[in-house]
């Protein structure tokens, strides 16, 4: 504790000196104070641990230390927006997730990823339909022909212009449902729908092996097939067929990244990024996010995240077609 | 079951982890007691500390913030008049009176003894029915928590003294300030076209505004009247031990039913220590042979607020611990930090880590005796605070105030959400309209629209709010707290008119 103090006061006067001089002298002491990592979500929630659990590491590799914030309100645009209008000089960062492009797409702000410098990609998390024990249901591919007997009764859970909501949209129209046959009820968070579905209330909602793999393991909910290409791994995970082998071409995952301010110089950017890649290396560290956070370390960075977002976008905009906000 | 606990007991009572109890419970009382500062502020500041921590240190040093922060409303609530969390607002009705009369130091250790037997209450229930109670608290779908939410909202009518169509009103009015922001459908309501205004208002700077900001302007108009009697006013805060244990004794039946009412509100998703406190509060006036002495300061009222809302503590745990539910802020946080530490709660816990639920049990247990030692030992030092002059309390106590609105969500406009409400909660305490059903507008309104419209899209039909039992009783109460309130009015109005 008491290092970081005098490392911060010496990084403070260093910064203060240094305020004076041309910019560009600057940019090889790139990072000289502690970093913000503003996280748009509540303490406790998946998202502020993993990336807490992420910064952790990386932190190692930078010198200085990444200093958490979290920032919450408004659908997570509180804290990106005081990112994206913050100095782009790499010590204020983002720690978001795919609700930055839903944000734009529902109508709540005018900026997407475009705002941003996209640092890298961290984890992704693919989501699963779940339900109780007794529900008729076995797989994801019964789900069309249940609602077809049971018109206008199923209920599918969701929060509004979140993944969850997006991922509904995007299966009905993988299994041709219409979703005026179906009801949704909004729910403001993961746990509350849980609550519900334990409760029977709901018929079906998504999870993921973040929240839920215990609940798989001792039997209070049973997953339906996990939107993604392969089968996850772990022992209450890797039985959970994937929707390709159901025949369903849908892939579905939260991707957690970091962001800078637009503007922020490329090389401050590159470090940051060589650290968060470094650190997604740390053994210790993979375990952790894949069987206590249920999440794969994906690092992706420069023009190939640059590339992921866009087409992150892209499909996300495609489904929004069908949904009314 | 004996066994890990007391394999539990002994974790906790190394003395590294008792260390790591006695920090945390100062720092929660310390929380608690200054305004703003409330006992989710006290855990984010905890939480990022426990992660370079072992589980059971961790998790000792988040309960013991949890035990120390209900417990710590007492002092600023009792001594300056203003609630230091939401769920503390009744203890400042028969608290602040008590220590105006000179009795400073019977108001704070009635407080802390009630909070202590509040704490070791629920602790009881959580160990003996947590799982039953748990498994019950699933009954409570968003019809039950719309009917309770109602009858919470009813119960300001009983406690408005009288003012019924004023509390009636400043509870309308604290719905519609919930209603600023986005709506549960992400639709932009009431925002003026200013981003800021998206969020809506966070219930704590609300809450800070209308109690604290208020009564401080308040303080500063009385300033110079005070100027003159400041000398005599030193009060008295030495803590009357016998007196104590007799006022609680002779209130063994308001204590037990308020601790068990803190219990199961906290177990119920959804609500919380405020309800707990208006719920408690009130059936301790309903029951009690002489309501009207309600809110002049007696001993039944503190112990009716602080020995619920400590309760509370206890009775969060249960969601949390046996189905892995969260039910409130604080609980959501303490979660996070078992999963970190690579426990997830939910029923398989109990299975896989009882020694952990034995360490939570235990530190609840350990945490409410270090509690209570830290409160008798400091809370004289801690009751100074009133004595320091108002022209340098008022705005020391404000500037608190503001960093804890910002500190929460590092907003700035909280800050202005703070002042603002301290302007309309001073007009409208000028204008006697009761600040209570306000608050409670704010603090229940946004739930209240969730859970009312969720219960509409399930079924569309009103009448399940009717045919469900649950939800039935509770509306059934709502009337009949109505009606009784205002039997009670009329008949507290003739007892005024007959000694006139």
């Amino acid at each position: 504790m008491k290092l970081n103090i005098s490392k911060t006061l010496v990084g403070c006067s260093i910064a203060l000196c240094a305020s004076v001089l041309p910019f560009t002298a600057m940019a090889d002491d790139y990072p000289n104070q502690d970093i913000r990592l503003i996280i748009p979500y509540g303490a406790g929630g998946p998202t502020d641990v993993i990336f807490r659990k992420i910064a952790r590491e990386a932190e190692k590799e930078l010198g200085v230390s990444i200093v958490p914030v979290n920032m919450s309100g408004a659908g997570a645009t509180l804290g990106s927006r005081h990112v994206k209008d913050a100095e782009p000089d790499g010590y204020t960062i983002l720690g978001g997730h795919d609700n930055i492009a839903l944000s734009k797409i529902a109508g709540m702000v005018d900026y997407s990823y475009e705002a941003f410098e996209p640092v890298s990609r961290v984890t992704q998390t693919f989501n699963m339909p779940t339900t109780y024990p007794e529900h008729p249901v076995q797989d994801a591919s019964e789900i069309p022909q249940y609602i077809e007997d049971h018109p206008g009764e199923v209920k599918f859970s969701m929060i509004p212009t979140s993944t969850d909501h997006f991922f509904w949209m995007q299966m009905f129209d993988a299994m041709g449902i219409d979703p005026a046959d179906v009801k949704l009820i909004s729910y403001p968070d993961t746990t509350e729908q849980m609550a519900a579905l334990m409760a029977k209330e709901i018929d079906f909602t998504i999870t993921n092996a973040a929240c839920c793999a215990s609940f798989y393991e001792d039997g209070t909910f049973r997953p339906l097939g996990v939107a993604h290409s392969e089968r996850l791994s772990g022992s209450a995970l890797e039985d959970i067929k994937t929707f390709h082998e159901m025949g369903v071409d849908m892939e579905s995952a939260t991707s957690r990244g970091i962001f800078a301010p637009k503007g922020t110089p490329q090389e401050r950017i590159d470090i940051l990024a060589d650290a968060f890649e470094t650190a997604l290396e740390n053994e210790e560290l993979r375990t952790t996010l894949i069987n206590e956070l249920g999440s794969e370390p994906s690092f992706l960075a420069g023009q190939a995240y640059q590339d992921f977002l866009t087409e992150n976008e892209a499909n996300l905009t495609k489904v929004s077609k069908n949904i009314e906000f | 079951m004996a066994d890990f606990f007391l394999h539990a007991f002994a974790l906790v009572s190394s003395p590294s982890v008792l260390l790591l109890i006695v920090i945390g419970v100062l720092f929660g009382i310390i929380g608690g007691s200054v305004p703003g500062f409330t006992v989710t502020m006290a855990i984010l500041v905890v939480f990022p500390f426990t992660f370079a921590m072992d589980p059971v240190s961790g998790v000792s040093l988040m309960v013991s913030v949890f035990v120390g922060g209900y417990s710590g409303g007492i002092v600023s609530g009792v001594m300056l008049g203003i609630p230091g969390t939401p769920s503390s607002i009744t203890t400042v009705y028969d608290g602040y009176p008590m220590a105006l009369r000179g009795e400073p130091g019977r108001a704070l250790g009635i407080g802390v003894a009630a909070s202590f037997i509040g704490t070791v209450i629920s602790v009881a229930v959580l160990v003996f029915f947590g799982p039953l109670l748990a498994s019950f608290s699933m009954n409570f779908r968003p019809w039950e928590i719309s009917a309770l939410i109602i009858f919470a909202l009813t119960l300001v009518a009983g406690l408005s003294n009288g003012a019924l169509l004023k509390g009636m009103l400043a509870a309308a009015l604290g719905l519609l300030i919930t209603t600023v922001g986005y709506d549960r459908n992400s639709n932009l309501r009431f925002d003026f076209d200013l981003p800021v205004m998206s969020s809506g208002f966070e219930i704590l700077p609300v809450m800070i505004g209308i109690f604290a900001f208020s009564q401080l302007m308040d303080n500063i108009e009385k300033l110079r009247e005070e100027k003159r009697t400041r000398s005599e006013a030193v009060p008295d805060i030495s803590i009357p031990y016998g007196r104590i244990i007799r006022d609680i004794a002779s209130q063994k039946t308001n204590t037990i039913r308020s601790s068990l009412i803190g219990s199961l509100i906290g177990a119920l998703p959804g609500t919380g220590g405020t309800v707990a406190n208006f719920i408690s509060y009130d059936q301790a006036k309903k029951f009690s042979r002489h309501p009207e002495r309600f809110g002049t300061g007696i001993p039944d009222g503190i112990i009716a607020s602080e020995a619920s809302n400590s309760a509370v503590a206890g009775g969060a745990f249960v969601p949390t611990l046996a189905l892995g539910i969260p039910g409130d802020l604080p609980m959501a946080i303490m979660m996070g930090v078992l999963i970190l530490h690579g426990i997830t709660p939910g029923p398989l816990m109990f299975e896989q880590n009882p020694v952990l639920v034995g360490a939570i049990y235990a530190s609840l247990l350990v945490g409410a005796v270090v509690m209570v030692l830290c409160q008798l030992l400091l809370v004289r030092w801690f009751a100074r605070i009133a004595l320091i002059p108002q022209q340098i309390l008022v705005p020391a106590v404000l500037m608190l105030c503001a960093i804890g609105a910002y500190a929460l969500n590092n907003n700035l406009f909280d800050i202005w959400v703070l002042f603002g409400f301290g302007i309309v909660g001073y007009l409208l305490w000028k204008a006697e309209v009761p600040l209570t059903p306000l608050i409670l507008g704010v603090v229940l309104g946004n739930n209240l629209e969730q859970q009312l419209f969720r219960a509409l899209d399930l079924d569309g039909n009103w009448l399940t709010f009717l045919t469900r039992p649950l939800s039935a009783t509770f509306l059934a109460l709502a009337v009949i707290s109505v009606i009784f309130s205002l039997y009670q009015n009329r008949k507290i109005q003739q007892k005024a008119a007959l000694n006139q």
